[in-house]
């Protein structure tokens, strides 16, 4: 594999990703609309369950997220009663499949299509024909075998092209190219190399195959999805006034339909710069077996002016050939503007995972989902901006910062998660607009991460050694990053966007229950229980803990692998020294609040488990402190290599600012007024370790973010320091700079795998401690107050939904009544069988939603509860014999009937009260 | 027409075996609609060559549908299509003078058009009328030659 190759696997993966796009478009397309559509009635089912169950388009994603967690069993119980069972997973999957197979079969028909009624009409067959002897010789010369000549000699321009399938690629000679062989032959021979190295590298396969997914997509998919859409929306304009679900359906309605529109553009512009993209390739391969450069000169379209131009070349299959000159002469103009490439990635990224999570069966796949096409980015990633750094390190040129790709990426992902916001169906923004800043500050980081990363890396090579080895093992690296916020954002991230999913009142009552005195003015707690939801995300996540051991020791490793004192590389000893700067500032910050926890320490630590609490939360700030100074340090200092240099300063930091603070805390007792957990001057580690401990899995999981984002704010600027070189000057002797790293990534190591989990708060929480659970914080989210025209629908659903369980009901009571016979217990082994189905139905009915309507639930309550308690009342008194009690609750038990009756028509008919 | 194209354009030799192999109506056909399609993969030109081959199978095909055999030929033409038989390869007849006039006008005009220099196209043109006027059918008498 030679690193022409290298970069046309990059585009390979892109069109790898393309495909995957399609295929979950597909799958989820079919799932949520077409399938439901085709097979049930449409919605009607699910639409009596919802709003009886209390969900409508107008109701706010929280509203909308607490009926769906606390009455899920329920709603699918109701759905399975109406047979609109939700999809079951292999569904859309057959469906998806059979999409495939048609794109399969077009595939296998398109050359036959292209070649049809003398379109191509073989030429140079026969060993004696000249012209054939030129073919192979040519096609011997690209090392492409089995590939046929034909010739369209109606077509007077001197092209070619080429098509096919695998075993049967057919280069077709434009007439007029046959007709100048003589006259140019340079030109032919330019021709036939450029098409045969479209067919030796895969390009006519890859082109082929999305144009047939693409068009069995269009039609079996899109079409359909977009018809059913539109009708959808025209339906909810035209009932207008009548309906009150239409203003709720309209946001996510069009939405999907500028889904459509943005894949539709998606797949047109990718695959049209995937194109241009290979033809530079090609170009490259012709002249590499031959072909005159002089041939590519001859041409100019007049193209590279103007901007006008350029978005017209948005949609050309062919780039200008000013570019491909450009590209011919100079490789390192291959890469080219990552712009385009950047933003398609990021948009097609968060589609595709986006939409495979839901129609995968469970969270696992969803993960392994989420893996593949992180791993795809990664490959694109690091096949486009960092080649075009390996390229450029190796010409000895300055090397190419990630920040520009990282940011169009960043707007693709954007982009995509603006689309597809699921949360707030009622508007175009999701609650919380500003948590999808985190998409472009991770692409960012990672696109600039990853670039230096090679530009570091490929320095540790000799010089005239491919970049293969480089750029693969910094694709695997770039995975693990990917992968780890790809997933967070999916698994929590895109519920930040619903604004305060998770009340922090709900964690600040926790907290205070801890016990022992109160926080002085409670400052710290309240503070706390603002970001502690958020930290426990990343703290115990294994990706996430792996994707921060390589954010650290992936460059590390590089700076002590095989030092070259010829180039400016940033020194580790230096490095060293800012991140003991940094924790100088944290131990700082930890010895006032030493001073501050000093002046409410209580004289047993015994109970005290909401000082303990206050106390590291404050050694956390200082541990934090000390990673943020480290890292704006050096990316403010260094010229190079910011991020990467950033983030081993704040990674390095934080084991010295511990280690540091383990120290300092155990002398706690000596200090006078810092004393906090001791009181009797002695060298005790162990009172400050249970604190620190508990410290460990959230500095382990938040030092690369804000190390990161500290980098970001700092690093972005120019630096001030004109001879600010020092960062990145060689320095240090080996073996001290081995040393140093060896121990330090030991220590690490060792804090990372032994204390990576979470040992609660020092001192031990008392009994008292209250416990918290989902519905705790359900109870925060505010009432939706529904218009008294849905109030009315939201019941008359209930009553349709519920209807099923209320015939049940009375035919169970009839048959026991029908039982019994004219007198006496007539046959009691059906007496008995009918009351414990009655029994049964009404425990069903048990499960049913609350009515939506206080005082009329407690009526429902009530009567289910009288149901049971007549049914069990009367089987026991089958059981006795006794025939004046069971006359008694079989009396009382048809009174509940009516009863349920009476509500039911009550809530169909009357308006709400 | 492989003879006068292998006179004036020998490289288009290889186009005039694979036009023969379509059969002569579908060729006329698709050289009249002769035009670049841009294809994926393809090397990207736009560049039209002046095909010899195209200017002198159009011209004498003009010729021939205005000739009296051209109005026979329709009337075979119909009826082979109803027939759905192969369209037979069309056999020149002797031309009049007028009739090789026109065809050397037409070549003229066609291979200019084409982009061909001036000198190029009467060359061409020559070579055609020369060929067309070789063209005696076996057992014949020489082309009535009609003064005027």
């Amino acid at each position: 594999m030679t690193d022409a190759d290298l970069a046309t696997s990059g585009t390979t993966l892109r069109f790898a990703l393309l495909i995957l796009l399609l295929l979950a478009s597909t799958a989820s397309m079919i799932g949520d609309t077409i399938l439901p559509v085709m097979v049930t009635s449409p919605g009607a089912g699910f639409g009596i369950c919802m709003l009886a169950a209390g969900i409508a388009s107008q109701a706010p994603a929280t509203a909308v997220l607490k009926v769906l967690l606390t009455q899920d069993e329920a709603l699918q119980i109701c759905y399975a009663r109406f047979g609109a069972d939700t999809t079951p997973w292999w569904r859309p999957t057959a469906a998806a499949a059979a999409v495939v197979l048609a794109a399969a079969v077009l595939y296998l028909v398109l050359p036959a299509w292209k070649s049809r009624r003398g379109r191509g009409i073989p030429v140079g067959e026969g060993p004696e024909d000249e012209l054939g002897r030129l073919l192979s010789e040519l096609a011997a010369r690209a090392d492409v075998k089995g590939v046929r000549f034909t010739v369209d000699p109606a077509v007077a321009t001197t092209g070619a092209v080429a098509f096919g399938r695998p075993g049967r690629y057919v280069v077709r000679l434009h007439g007029g190219l046959l007709a100048r062989r003589y006259a140019d032959p340079a030109g032919f021979e330019a021709v036939v190399l450029h098409e045969l190295a479209h067919v030796r590298s895969g390009d006519v396969r890859l082109a082929y195959a999305t144009t047939a997914l693409w068009r069995a997509f269009l039609v079996g998919v899109l079409l359909p999805y977009v018809a059913l859409k539109a009708s959808f929306l025209f339906t909810a304009f035209t009932s207008g006034g009548g309906s009150v679900h239409w203003q709720g359906a309209v946001p996510f309605l069009s939405r999907a339909l500028i889904l459509a529109l943005l894949l539709t553009l998606l797949l047109t512009l990718a695959r049209a710069d995937l194109l241009r993209n290979r033809e530079l390739y090609a170009d490259l391969a012709a002249v590499r077996w031959g072909a005159s450069k002089s041939v590519w000169s001859r041409y100019d379209d007049g193209r590279a002016r103007g901007r006008r131009w350029m978005i017209g070349d948005l949609w050309r299959t062919h780039p200008s050939w000013e570019r491909r000159r450009r590209s011919l002469n100079d490789p390192t103009a291959l890469s080219g503007s990552l712009a385009l490439p950047m933003l398609l990635t990021g948009i097609a990224a968060l589609l595709t995972t986006t939409t495979l999570s839901p129609i995968l069966p469970d969270p696992a796949m969803a993960t392994v989902g989420v893996l593949v096409v992180a791993g795809v980015v990664a490959g694109i990633v690091v096949m486009a901006s960092g080649l075009a750094a390996a390229r450029a390190v190796a010409a000895g040129r300055r090397l190419p910062s990630g920040v520009r790709a990282g940011v169009w990426f960043g707007i693709g992902l954007l982009v995509a998660a603006l689309v597809l916001q699921q949360t707030n169906l009622r508007s175009w923004l999701p609650e919380a607009p500003e948590v999808l800043l985190v998409l472009p500050v991770a692409a960012v980081v990672t696109c600039w991460w990853s670039t230096e990363c090679v530009g570091l890396w490929v320095r540790t090579r000799t010089a005239d050694r491919p970049f293969r080895p480089v750029l693969l093992t910094a694709t695997v690296a770039t995975w693990v990053v990917t992968a780890a916020w790809l997933s967070w954002w999916h698994s929590y991230g895109s519920l930040l966007l619903l604004g305060e999913p998770f009340s922090p009142a709900v964690f600040l009552d926790w907290l205070r229950s801890f016990g022992g005195p109160a926080e002085p003015g409670g400052v710290v707690l309240s503070a706390v229980s603002e970001v502690f939801p958020h930290l426990i995300t990343v703290a115990f996540d294994p990706l996430w803990r792996a994707c921060a051991g390589v954010l650290l020791f992936y460059p590390l490793l590089a700076l002590v692998w095989r030092p070259d004192p010829l180039t400016d590389r940033p020194s580790v000893l230096r490095l060293l020294w800012a991140a003991v700067a940094g924790a100088a500032a944290g131990w700082g910050v930890m010895i006032a609040a030493m001073a501050y926890m000093h002046s409410w320490q209580p004289p047993s630590l015994t109970g005290a488990a909401q000082y303990t609490t206050v106390y590291l939360w404050l050694l956390f700030t200082a541990l934090m402190t000390s990673v943020v100074v480290a890292a704006a340090l050096v990316s403010w200092t260094a010229r190079r290599y910011r991020m990467v240099t950033g983030l081993i300063a704040g990674g390095l930091a934080s084991p010295v600012a511990l280690g540091g603070a383990l120290i300092i805390g155990s002398y706690d007792g000596c200090l006078g007024s810092l004393n906090t957990l001791s009181s009797s001057c002695s060298w005790n580690p162990a009172p400050i370790w249970d604190v620190l401990k508990v410290d460990v899995p959230l500095l382990i999981g938040m030092t690369m973010p804000a190390a990161a984002v500290t980098v970001l704010v700092f690093g972005l600027w120019k630096n001030r320091f004109r001879g600010g070189w020092w960062m990145t000057r060689g320095g240090g002797g080996l073996g001290a700079r081995r040393m140093a790293v060896a121990s330090l990534s030991v220590a690490v190591f060792f804090l990372v795998f032994f204390f990576g989990t979470w040992a609660g708060p020092a001192g031990g929480l008392p009994s008292t401690v209250r416990t918290f659970t989902a519905e705790d914080f359900l109870d925060q989210v505010p009432p939706f107050v529904e218009s008294a025209e849905l109030r009315r629908e939201q019941r008359r659903a209930w009553v349709a939904g519920g209807m099923d369980l209320f015939r049940g009901l009375v035919r169970d009571f009839g048959s026991v009544d029908e039982a019994m016979g004219a007198q006496g217990f007539g046959q009691p082994e059906r007496i008995v069988m009918a009351l414990r189905t009655l029994i049964a139905g009404v425990e069903r009915a048990g499960r049913y939603f609350p009515v939506p309507d206080a005082a009329e639930q407690r009526v429902w309550a009530e009567v289910l509860a009288g149901m049971e308690r007549e049914a069990t009342g009367a089987l026991n008194a089958l059981d006795r014999e006794d025939q004046a009690a069971f006359g008694e609750s079989m009396k009382r038990l048809k009174a509940s009937m009516e009863q349920m009756v009476d509500l039911a028509e009550r809530l169909a008919t009357t308006a709400p009260g | 027409m492989a003879d006068v194209v292998g006179e004036v354009a020998p490289e288009e030799l290889p186009l005039i075996r694979a036009l023969n192999s379509v059969g002569y109506a579908d060729a006329v056909r698709r050289l009249r609609r002769a035009r670049s399609r841009k294809e994926p993969l393809g090397f990207g030109l736009e560049e039209v060559t002046a095909l010899v081959t195209a200017v002198v199978w159009i011209a004498v095909d003009e010729v021939l549908r205005e000739s009296v055999n051209g109005v026979r030929q329709r009337v075979a033409n119909r009826l082979r299509t109803l027939l759905r038989r192969p369209a037979p390869e069309p056999v020149v007849l002797p031309l009049t003078r007028e009739q090789l006039a026109s065809v050397h006008a037409r070549v003229r005009e066609l291979s200019v058009e084409a982009g061909l220099a001036e000198e190029r196209a009467g060359q061409i043109a020559d070579s055609v009328v020369a060929r067309l006027a070789l063209e005696l059918p076996p057992n014949t008498a020489p082309p009535e030659v009609t003064e005027g």
